[in-house]
């Protein structure tokens, strides 16, 4: 089996703080995640080292969280309305960012990396009062953690299942290919995993066919760019007015139609894949252009899959890749190789219900039918 | 592991999440309604700062052309 947490400390070492990328992005990207995923490996080893020679300095210069009384203070030592003005705007909601208060969680994570829940628990709700931590990524992944080690596998693969929607909006790609398999491989038996980690096959019109799941990174999706640019939060709330508004495109601009319409498609898919957590993983693709798929499995790091050059792939594509021979699936396992979609006979993508289907000879007649079949087999 | 479910974990993790939500939100709220009473506070000190600075510099001003009249007119 292909060591995901060994790849995710090498991307950690490969992408290391810069002009561009501060310490303390460095750290809330990798520091974090290498609390709970690292292991013996050279590479692994490296990266943890590298962590924590930062630790020093980012401890000490973490922002101190603004009181009242310290506002208080600093605006009786101003000295003009101009002055008195400039503190009240300033001290109208001072929080420190995210990134910056990823460093108050180590105790957190040393403490689920001891499979100490409660401790973690308690060091949870010491996080300093103006770090939202629930609505980042990191929030999941503890609740994920938690819900693992205290038995709760459904809920955790139900969070595994909503992580997988969000990393593929998340700049850091690293997370979607190497993080959440490596912690779903240490936190959850297989038959807990999520469908798009989870290989499987299914019996139709007579011919057993084997699937590889995928999940592709939105960057790389049809207006991908576009959409990552929307914040988290609003893309959820814009699902939310979308769900309850039966036309979706009623009293919207273009482009905020294009937004919901994509939006309705992450919805659908996120809905999805939260039903169907049952199933789970062999592979995750990342990147898409030109009919060209970057791909990640259990076997293996980074594959390419070709399909045709006029394939589009709307936001949060997820699907299977199918085949009758399994053995076409070893290629998978060599990292770095082509996969020509030629070898298959199909890509099923479950975003838009697409069926990319390379030989006319092997083309499955009832397709949506097939489609259809599999999203019943993982809501099963 | 064990396949028991015992979610006892997770809804302490979601109630402690939830009143850090409250908290946060329950922060921006004090730190908004604190607007108003700096500004009742001390807008009055330093607007009369203001004008006494102000008419300090009327008065140095008449000072110095009362000087200058008196002295070369």
């Amino acid at each position: 089996m292909y060591n995901h947490i060994e790849n995710f400390a090498e991307d950690a070492l490969l992408r290391k703080p810069n002009k561009n990328f501060s310490d303390n992005e460095w750290f809330n990207a990798y520091g974090v995640g290498l609390y709970l995923l690292s292991d013996d490996s050279k590479k692994s080893v490296k990266a943890v080292n590298f962590r924590d020679k930062k630790l020093k300095s980012l401890l000490n210069n973490q922002p101190d969280v603004v009181t009242l009384d310290d506002v208080r203070k600093i605006a009786a030592r101003t000295k003009s309305v101009d002055d008195l003005y400039d503190v009240v705007n300033r001290y109208e909601a001072p929080t420190a960012n995210r990134v910056s208060r990823s460093v108050a969680l180590i105790t957190v994570m040393e403490q689920l990396k001891q499979e100490n829940v409660p401790e973690a628990l308690n060091a949870i709700a010491n996080l300093p009062v103006d770090y939202k931590v629930e609505s980042t990524v990191w929030g999941q992944v503890i609740t994920f953690v938690v819900a693992a080690l205290s038995g709760d596998y459904k809920a955790a693969q139900f969070e595994a299942s909503i992580l997988i929607s969000r990393l593929q909006s998340d700049n850091r790609q690293a997370h979607l290919a190497c993080m959440l398999p490596a912690l779903c491989v240490k936190y959850l038996p297989e038959a807990h995993w999520p469908w798009q980690f989870k290989k499987t096959t299914i019996e139709w019109e007579g011919e057993l066919y084997h699937c590889m799941p995928i999940v592709i990174h939105n960057k790389e999706a049809e207006g991908g760019n576009e959409f990552m640019k929307i914040p988290w939060s609003e893309r959820r709330e814009t699902t939310k007015v979308y769900a309850y508004d039966a036309y979706g495109r009623k009293g919207h601009s273009m482009a905020s139609t294009t937004t919901n319409a994509m939006t309705a498609t992450a919805s659908a898919v996120g809905s999805l894949a939260a039903n169907v957590a049952i199933q789970s993983v062999a592979a995750i693709a990342r990147q898409y252009s030109k009919g060209r798929f970057r791909a990640f499995s259990l076997n293996s790091y980074s594959n390419t899959l070709v399909l045709k050059k006029d394939v589009k792939v709307p936001i949060n594509s997820c699907g299977y890749v199918i085949t009758k021979d399994e053995a076409m699936f070893d290629e998978w396992a060599k990292s770095d190789s082509n996969v020509d979609m030629k070898a298959m006979d199909a890509f099923l993508n479950f975003a838009d219900n697409e069926a990319h289907q390379p030989k006319k000879s092997t083309a499955i007649a009832d397709v949506q039918g097939l489609i259809a079949a599999l999203q019943a087999k993982m809501n099963s | 592991m064990s396949d028991n479910l015992n979610s006892s974990a997770v809804t302490e993790l979601q109630s402690i999440f939830s009143n850090r939500a409250t908290n946060y939100d329950q922060r921006l709220n004090d730190f908004k309604q604190l607007q108003d009473e700096v500004l009742a506070e001390h807008l009055p000190r330093v607007k009369k700062r203001e004008r006494n600075i102000f008419l300090a510099k009327v008065a140095a001003s008449v000072l110095v052309i009362g000087f200058i009249a008196l002295k070369f007119v």
